[in-house]
């Protein structure tokens, strides 16, 4: 007796099962597109008999699974900081290399002017109109220069900016995620709402890793620490030790430190932030370096060999150019002398001091060739070409190296894809397999409720 | 390998992206005719580019200045065909003078001719080209020689000349130094001769006519030996326009292969983009209406 309505409540159960399979399978389909969402199994299983000749209670609902690769999950996330840095620097050197200019549009079709008015000088001296040229293309020169200098440093403020939004980003997404571990120390640690929150986790984390070199460690409690750069502490259980951007002189730049004031902006190498950081302290003060030293070369042998020449009357040379203060900022400041612009019979075109003598002007068009810059290795144009090719060198190497490690993340976002995503077919499959099973079970109870009615009909007579 | 939902799209966004990118990028190919749109694309080609054209800047520069050398020396030759010419005149005239059978007015007409020479060749030597003068060497501004009344002043200008370069290690001198053709290593310079010639002519001295004659002769080759090196001077100009004309010539070609796609491959390249755009959004159309959710009753 109690054997038939037992098997009434097992058929119960097996109903109960089988629907809640399909709740599973309703959950996935309803999920297909939640970023971070992984996949539900059902966990079904049977239940042991009550008693020795009986095969078995039925089936029972242990509970649901997500489906996630620990480990795939990890290596994600330590190939996506390179990747999304190197991504930042061929973005930033994007503006950089629109900055520089096109060949014979840039610095260098600026500096062969000038040589070709101090040339014209040289086939005459006597020229007024040789001379004011002369003044206005060494004005134009110097205009390029202070322009590509401003335009390198506002690059720098600029990519500045990103670094404090970027900061900013990283405080948000860790106090989020604290939060997220307060919640999961007061949930039971496999439960359903455990997995929801794990994969809110994920998302932020996912996210978190695009922005800077972020290493994630599980707790025993089922939440995880977060730690930054060379292993500086950002979340600690439902702490968060956020970032300071402060300002540091001389330029006023972002200097990233911990919560406990300790300088971190050189450990944090990977994600965006460590992308922006090495273009913003690496990179354009290197190109911003070798700018100078061509400004400052280029002024300085002019007017070393313009002081040796004598004027339109017979005075001697003085500068041509503002005489520069130290290389570190020569293209900011880089400029024709006053007195010069002023009045152009004080450009020393004459070797002796006779009015119409060319010698010193022909020495001065003569430095367009001339060995001045890397130690005497390269001319002028040289050294601007070879600025031009580090430029490009670097942004081409940040692309090609973004575009390989683009494709391992994709290889490994495939692969985790395949454990967690959902595949409608296969939910289709499954919602199929529930609803026959369903209506199987239901045939069941049917069957047993007519047996137990055959029964109570016996027992009525 | 399960295949989802997720990442069927992700790869056709992905593919469809790709091509897009891919075929945009030979659009702008075709459409501009330029390999190099920025350093990153080629950074060794754009460091070439700039040293060509800079190259090309100089060689038009040169050019220019081979141009402006061709101009002055030219007036200079015709200057100097003028002074030699006049040379020949005053010989003539102060032949004319000489002997016992000459009267005394034929030697003021002698003399007025010579007169006349004389200020003919101050002309000739005060030419200018632009502003400036011609043979004041380094001193183009100031004028060589000056009429203080009836005598003409000393020279008064440099005494070096002026070089121009047309090349590099190539320069051309244009501004010759007056004195070297008027008196060279003389006692006395032309026009002191002929002044002396004027008075002999008057005074019918006849050995200082003879002197004067002498001097003359002097000029004469001085001025023929400085037309020879200004004729030289140009030939050698000439040679060296076409040199550099051949130099840019070189330059432009390998600035266009450095800079300049080859249009029938780009346009092929192009094409060939589109239609794997094409087909790549074919792709997705085709795959996302596959669904086990369409067959199912």
């Amino acid at each position: 007796m109690s054997g038939l309505f037992g098997t009434l409540s097992a058929a119960t159960r097996a109903l109960e099962a089988q629907r809640y399979g399909l709740g599973v399978t309703g959950q996935n389909i309803a999920n297909v597109n939640t970023p971070g969402y992984s996949r539900r199994e059902a966990i079904l299983q049977d239940m042991p008999p009550n008693e020795p000749l009986e095969a078995g209670a039925g089936v029972d609902v242990i509970g649901v699974r997500a489906a996630r690769d620990r480990m795939l999950e990890r290596r994600l996330q330590r190939e996506r900081p390179a990747e999304q840095r190197d991504a930042a620097i061929a973005d930033s050197l994007i503006v950089v290399e629109v900055a520089v200019g096109k060949p014979g549009e840039s610095l260098d079709a600026r500096l062969s002017a000038f040589f070709d008015t101090v040339s014209r000088l040289a086939d005459d001296p006597t020229s007024s109109t040789a001379r004011q040229e002369t003044v206005r293309s060494g004005e134009s020169l110097a205009a390029s220069f202070r322009d590509m200098s401003s335009r390198l440093t506002n690059e720098r403020r600029s990519i500045d900016e990103h670094v404090r939004g970027t900061i900013d980003e990283i405080n948000g997404l860790s106090t989020r995620f604290a939060a997220l571990n307060a919640t999961l120390l007061k949930s039971a640690p496999d439960g359903s709402l455990a997995m929801q929150l794990r994969d809110q986790q994920k998302v932020l984390l996912d996210r978190l890793t695009e922005l800077a070199d972020i290493q994630a460690l599980e707790r025993s409690d089922g939440g995880m620490d977060l730690s930054i750069g060379t292993g500086q502490p950002l979340v600690m259980g439902s702490e968060v030790h956020t970032l300071v951007g402060s300002p540091t002189p001389p330029e006023g730049l972002l200097a990233v430190s911990t919560a406990q004031g300790l300088d971190i902006t050189r450990d944090v190498t990977g994600g965006r932030l460590g992308g922006y950081l090495q273009v913003r302290d690496v990179s354009l003060p290197g190109y911003l370096g070798r700018l100078d030293a061509l400004a400052y070369q280029v002024a300085v042998e002019f007017n070393t060999v313009h002081a040796a020449g004598y004027d339109a009357s017979g005075g001697v040379g003085g500068d041509f150019f503002v005489a520069p203060a130290a290389v570190s900022g020569a293209a900011a400041t880089f400029a024709v002398d006053p007195g010069v612009a002023a009045s152009p019979s004080l450009i020393a075109a004459a070797g002796v001091p006779a009015s119409g003598d060319n010698q010193n002007a022909r020495a001065l068009a003569n430095l367009r060739d001339a060995r001045v810059m890397n130690g005497g290795q390269a001319t002028m144009v040289d050294a601007w070409a070879q600025l031009v090719y580090r430029i490009g060198s670097d942004a081409q190497a940040a692309q090609q190296e973004q575009q390989s490690r683009a494709e391992i993340v994709k290889q490994v976002e495939a692969l985790t894809d395949a454990v967690s995503g959902v595949s409608l077919d296969e939910e289709a499959m499954m919602m199929m397999r529930f609803q026959r099973a369903y209506e199987a079970n239901a045939r069941f109870f049917q069957t047993v409720n007519q047996t137990i009615d055959s029964l109570m009909q016996m027992l009525r007579l | 390998m399960r295949v989802t939902f997720n990442k069927e799209f992700r790869d056709s966004a992905d593919a469809i992206a790709r091509n897009a990118a891919e075929l945009s990028a030979r659009q702008r190919e075709v459409s501009s005719g330029r390999r190099i749109h920025s350093p990153s694309d080629d950074p060794s080609g754009t460091a070439a580019a700039i040293a060509e054209r800079a190259e090309m800047a100089t060689t038009d520069r040169y050019r220019q200045a081979a141009d402006s050398v061709v101009s002055r020396l030219s007036v200079v030759d015709t200057a100097l065909s003028e002074l030699s010419d006049q040379t020949s005149a005053a010989r003539v005239s102060v032949m004319s003078a000489r002997g016992s059978t000459v009267s005394a007015t034929q030697r003021e007409a002698a003399a007025k001719r010579l007169e006349g020479v004389r200020d003919a060749v101050l002309s000739a030597m005060n030419t200018k080209f632009r502003g400036t003068y011609l043979f004041a060497g380094n001193e183009g501004s100031t004028r060589p020689y000056d009429r203080i009344g009836d005598a003409i002043s000393a020279y008064q200008g440099g005494d070096d000349a002026i070089a121009v370069d047309i090349d590099r290690q190539l320069a051309v001198g244009v501004g010759l130094a007056g004195s070297g053709i008027m008196q060279g290593g003389d006692s006395e310079d032309l026009f002191a001769v002929l002044d002396g010639l004027i008075a002999a002519a008057r005074s019918n001295d006849g050995s200082a006519m003879e002197s004067g004659i002498s001097g003359l002769d002097r000029a004469a080759t001085r001025i023929a030996s400085a037309q020879m090196r200004v004729g030289t001077d140009l030939a050698d100009v000439d040679v060296h326009t076409q040199q550099l004309d051949t130099r840019r010539l070189a330059s432009l070609s390998r600035l266009s292969s450095l800079e300049d796609v080859n249009l029938a491959q780009s346009i092929s390249a192009m094409t060939k983009a589109e239609t794997a755009y094409r087909a790549a959004l074919g792709a997705v159309n085709s795959t996302q209406q596959l669904s086990l959710l369409d067959y199912l009753k």
